[in-house]
């Protein structure tokens, strides 16, 4: 026995009001001194006991009154009969049986043993003593004729339309909202990508959701199926009907139901505690298709690049079908969605196999894009026959060189190798075209001359500070906010430097620029035995990540002759410094710290060769435009994002307070506001569900583009046979329906096996007809309990 | 000291002028010729011949007629003779009730009036009247003289009369029959209240002594149509000790039928007995009923059953 409404069942406390009226009557009485005392005693005399039991008998049904009431008002609902029979319904007997006691005094033994064998009942019943015959009988209810509470769990991953299966989904799903009975509610939870319910609360409107899922479409990513069962759940719990039940429409791939075990047994758990168990169906919508080709992935070499470099598009296609493709795959290339393809080729891909296709690509407009990978094969599945990721292209990558140990002399200025490294055409007075266009466009400054309020205006990405000594209180504050709102700073030693200014001020807690302190300098410029080499091991940093391949060139080609040692925590502070490569004397070589937004990397030696030849070895150049590109590239939030993740932009300060517009794949439209934060201005877009590009526009008409992928594992077509389904599910719930539509209607089936069904039925129409019954026997028998008797 | 005019309303009595107390039986008379008469040369008025039988006495025949028709004939007079009256007056505790809509005039108050009412009655149409107040006793006997200032005397011992003590009015008739010497009327008022075989037997044993019984029962309105509604403890009036706590409501229409019933079991009884009962309730005027009975009785009839 449940309650729909549990705190109006404490109405019941109601039936002290007839009780205290009672007593309150019985000790509030008049004096009357009675002449005619031989008439009322032989009236008494008789009818003492009668008048008592008549008392009594008006006395329970007024105390019954409220309490059925109550429990009318709280909506009782009662999931077997069992206690409803002999909490309410042999106590109502027995009552009846003592009214005919005092009604028929002539058959009182009778009336009065039944009585008390109603009320003996239900004391032995209640007390487990025995169960009589009608325990565990659940009380059933035919889903047509009740109302229902329903949450559908619908599958809209782009999975479903292989064979149809979203069709049938889409038609139970409508034939059932349409037919539920008046006063049911419903809720529809989509579960592709993450639970997004269609209504935000259940609706009584039944019809229009009905109608609202029929034209719902399947283009979204993996099921998020525990996601969605809590969300189910939740919901059920807030259902306004005794019948609930759970339906999950879904197409059971195997790879949705992986590593969902545990929390399979949270959700049992919460499911157990509920005081309405909802049923649970399940109905595989799913058809056997297999062939499939799918673009598992799409990998750009960099993803900022200038304008006219070079970009290699890497994919990884996999046939998850049987069909095998002898160099008729089509793979094309597709740039910002156009139609036509910008480069393609054909592929071979056995069955089972996984491909790669390499794409270059150069970019002629600087802005965001979106590069698309695209393979022509007619499968099961269309949505994951192409794949795309956002590429940044950038006109030029503003670098503020600071040379703090200047030279009139050519290449004997500190910062003069690095220029040349980092612009190596425009060094050159080589024509300038798009092939070769500097993506760096690198300025030197005299550290006597470095004004950051002038120098550092919004074209400059990265700063070094090669070989500084130190800087004016000024000129630290800006650097500051520089690199807090994104911006990259690299600081290349030297002999000029002031390793106390860079401990005490640079370092300084206000500050906090400095990855690694310094402690004194080691090697020497005269003694060649103790130089030393860089530790070319495997790197994991993207800015070395290069020197992993060989033929980029080789950090331990270099030779170091002198270098600061950095200090590094005994691991006891708080390090938050990390250490990009070491030199074979075990000192750091790189560090990099990620301060707010930016990042500041500081390279133990010098950057011109005063201290290491490597200025002049073959991996300078890509070693100083990583680093550079990499400070650079850290300015943007990532624009490849899966299925559902918020999209992150970063506007300048005053951008502030106004609107972007957002296209999402489908077409439709929304604004968000760019607020502040901190130093910068962010526009977040979180509705990104559907799979695809996202386009957001500033009102200056500069538009960025993001990209969401759905998850590669969706293209897997493996189903789960229904043992599988079984066995997984029985961490869920003990008894789970299960319905195969890919033969049958799964209405019909799902009716079929409705009817069969038994739920908690609410009891408030029984209660309610108990309650005016009582009223008016209480009436009838004022009336008839003052009748005569002699 | 009461006055005469505490106890006699000159607008009851005025009401009640034209009305005689005649004994509707002839008191004494009726038995001339049973017994030896002790009233002579009292007015004699011819009724009608007889015919002689054996054992008649011989100086009432009729000579004249025995010469002209050769019968013996007796004649026969209607003998007028002096009404004597005992007004019996219940001073139970019973009588003591005074309900919620006859404030201040309890049932023995009515009858005290009553009583007196009947004794002015009697004593202006020059007959006599006594009076006997009773509760299981006894209490006070006045017997009958036919001065009109008898009448204070009556009123006297009204005055001196105050509820008390149980009814036990077949003891009481008992013992008060072989008292009243002569035969005459007997007037009883009393709500007769008690065990009804023992009342008809004390009734019945008044008219085995020939007297003419008439019962003025006094209701209060409250015990004719128990109204009380709320929880109410009755206190016998009689018994201190008997009290009942009780919902009359429920009790109501089981009390009405056992008046109804005890009612017309009484109403049967005198009628059987000859006896005219006549039923007030105090909250009527007691000259209205008096005088309908009085006029009922002047027409020879008798009340009705009910």
């Amino acid at each position: 026995m449940n309650f729909l409404n549990l705190g109006l069942a404490f109405g019941a406390a109601a039936v002290v009001i007839p009780l205290l009226i009672h007593i309150f009557n019985r000790s509030r009485f008049k004096v009357v001194t009675w002449g005619a005392m031989h008439l009322l005693e032989s009236v008494l005399r008789v009818n003492r006991k009668q008048v008592q039991l008549e008392q009594i008998i008006l006395l329970i049904v007024r105390c019954a009154i409220p309490i059925l009431l109550a429990l009318c008002l709280a909506r009782m609902v009662v999931t077997d009969w069992g206690p409803f029979l002999h909490r309410i319904i042999l106590p109502l007997a027995a009552l009846a049986f003592l009214i005919l006691v005092a009604l028929a005094p002539s058959l009182k033994k009778l009336f009065g043993t039944l009585s008390a064998a109603c009320i003996l009942y239900a004391i032995a019943a209640e007390a487990g003593i025995f169960g009589g015959g009608y325990e565990k009988k659940n009380v059933s209810s035919d889903s047509t004729d009740i109302a229902a509470s329903t949450v559908i769990l619908l599958d809209d991953s782009f999975s479903m339309n292989a064979d149809g299966g979203f069709a049938k989904a889409g038609a139970f799903t409508e034939g059932f909202l349409k037919n539920l009975k008046k006063g049911s509610d419903a809720s529809v939870v989509r579960m592709g990508g993450s639970a997004s319910p269609i209504f935000a609360k259940p609706t009584s409107e039944t019809e229009a959701l009905g109608e609202r899922s029929g034209q719902l479409k399947a283009s979204y990513d993996k099921v998020d199926l525990i996601g969605s069962l809590d969300a189910g759940i939740a919901t059920i719990h807030e259902g306004r009907n005794a019948k609930r039940e759970i339906i999950l429409v879904s197409d059971f791939r195997k790879a949705d139901w992986e590593k969902t075990g545990g929390a399979l047994a949270t959700l049992k758990e919460r499911l157990d505690n509920e005081p309405l168990k909802p049923a649970i169906t399940l109905i595989d919508v799913g058809g056997s298709a297999r062939e499939n080709v799918s673009v598992d992935s799409i990998e750009l070499s960099a993803t900022s690049i200038g304008v006219g470099q070079k970009v290699l598009v890497r994919a990884e296609l996999r046939n998850h079908g049987s069909s095998s493709y002898e160099g008729d795959l089509q793979v094309r290339l597709l740039v910002n969605e156009e139609l036509n393809p910008v480069d393609e080729t054909v592929v071979t891909l056995n069955p089972g196999e996984t491909g790669q296709v390499l794409f270059t690509h150069k970019f002629t407009e600087a802005g965001s894009t979106v590069v698309t990978i695209e393979i022509g094969a007619s499968d099961a599945l269309d949505d994951d026959d192409r794949r795309s990721a956002s590429v940044t292209v950038l006109d030029r990558i503003g670098v503020l060189l600071v040379d703090g140990s200047p030279s009139e002399e050519w290449l004997s200025g500190e910062t003069d190798f690095l220029k040349l490294a980092l612009t190596p055409f425009e060094e050159a007075k080589i024509k300038n075209s798009v092939e070769t266009k500097d993506l760096i466009d690198a300025s030197v400054v005299r550290l006597a001359n470095f004004d950051p309020a002038k120098h550092l205006d919004g074209n400059q990405s990265v700063l070094v500070l090669a070989n500084v000594s130190s800087l004016e209180d000024e000129q630290i504050s800006a650097l500051s906010s520089f690199v807090r709102n994104g911006g990259g700073m690299w600081l290349a030693l030297g002999d000029k430097v002031d390793a106390d200014w860079y401990n005490e001020i640079l370092g300084s807690e206000t500050n906090d620029l400095l990855p690694l302190p310094l402690r004194n300098i080691g090697g020497s410029l005269s003694d060649d035995s103790v130089r030393t080499r860089v530790v070319a091991s495997h790197f994991e940093h993207p800015a070395l990540s290069l020197f992993n391949d060989r033929r980029n060139g080789n950090l331990a080609d270099a030779d170091l002759w002198r270098w600061h040692r950095l200090g590094e925590s005994d691991g006891t502070g708080t390090q938050d410094a990390t250490v990009l490569a070491r030199l074979e004397t075990g000192d750091v070589f790189l560090a990099e710290k990620k301060v707010e937004k930016g990042i500041v990397i500081q390279m133990a030696t010098t950057v011109d060769g005063d201290w290491t030849n490597m200025p002049v070895r073959s991996c300078y150049l890509p070693l100083v435009q990583q680093i550079a590109s990499y400070l650079a590239d850290q300015v943007t939030p990532p624009r490849n994002l899966p299925a559902g993740a918020t999209l992150t932009h970063y506007l300048p300060q005053k951008e502030a307070g106004k609107t972007l517009n957002v296209t999402s794949p489908d077409g439709s439209t929304h604004t968000v506001k760019a607020v502040k934060r901190g130093s910068q201005a962010v526009a977040e877009f979180s509705n990104t569900r559907k799979p695809g590009t996202y386009q957001m526009d500033g009102e200056e008409g500069s538009s960025v583009k993001f990209v969401t992928n759905a998850s590669p594992r969706e293209s897997q077509l493996d189903r789960m046979s229904e043992e599988e389904i079984r066995e997984s599910t029985n961490a869920l719930a003990d008894s789970i329906d299960f319905i195969d539509a890919s033969e049958k209607d799964a209405l019909a089936q799902y009716l079929e096996l409705d009817g069969a069904r038994t739920f908690g039925r609410e009891t408030w129409k029984i209660l309610l007809g108990a309650v005016l019954a009582l009223v008016l026997l209480e009436l009838i028998l004022q009336r008839i309990f003052g009748r005569v008797r002699t | 000291m009461a006055t005469v005019t505490d106890y006699l309303n000159p607008k009851d009595l005025s009401h009640l002028a034209n009305h005689q107390v005649l004994a509707k039986r002839v008191v004494e008379g009726f038995c001339s010729g049973l017994h030896r008469s002790p009233h002579k040369g009292f007015s004699v008025e011819f009724k009608q011949h007889r015919q002689y039988v054996p054992g008649d006495e011989i100086r009432h025949l009729d000579w004249k007629v025995y010469g002209k028709s050769d019968r013996f004939y007796i004649r026969e007079y209607e003998e007028e003779t002096n009404l004597r009256c005992n007004i019996l007056l219940d001073a139970s505790g019973s009588m003591a009730y005074e309900g919620t809509r006859t404030k201040g005039r309890s049932k023995l108050h009515y009858a005290s009036r009553l009583g007196a009412c009947l004794s002015y009655m009697i004593l202006k149409q020059t007959d006599s009247v006594g009076l006997v107040t009773f509760d299981t006793k006894i209490r006070k006997v006045l017997p009958p003289r036919g001065r009109a200032a008898h009448v204070g005397n009556i009123i006297d011992v009204l005055e001196d009369t105050s509820p008390g003590g149980e009814t036990d009015l077949g003891a009481v008739f008992h013992e008060l029959v072989p008292k009243l010497k002569r035969r005459g009327l007997v007037v009883i008022i009393s709500d007769c209240f008690g065990d009804l075989d023992s009342v008809m037997n004390g009734l019945a044993h008044f008219r085995h002594a020939k007297h003419d019984v008439v019962i003025f029962q006094i209701w209060d309105p409250d015990e004719l149509d128990f109204p009380f509604k709320q929880w109410t403890r009755f206190d016998c009036l009689e018994m201190a000790e008997k009290k009942h706590t009780v919902d009359p409501t429920h009790l109501r229409q089981a009390y009405l039928e056992n008046l109804e019933n005890y009612r017309e079991n009484f109403t049967k009884g005198c009628y059987r007995n000859r006896i005219d009962l006549v039923p007030m309730t105090t909250d009527q005027p007691y000259a209205d009923a008096l005088s309908y009975y009085l006029a009922l009785r002047k027409r020879g009839g008798r009340p009705s059953r009910k």
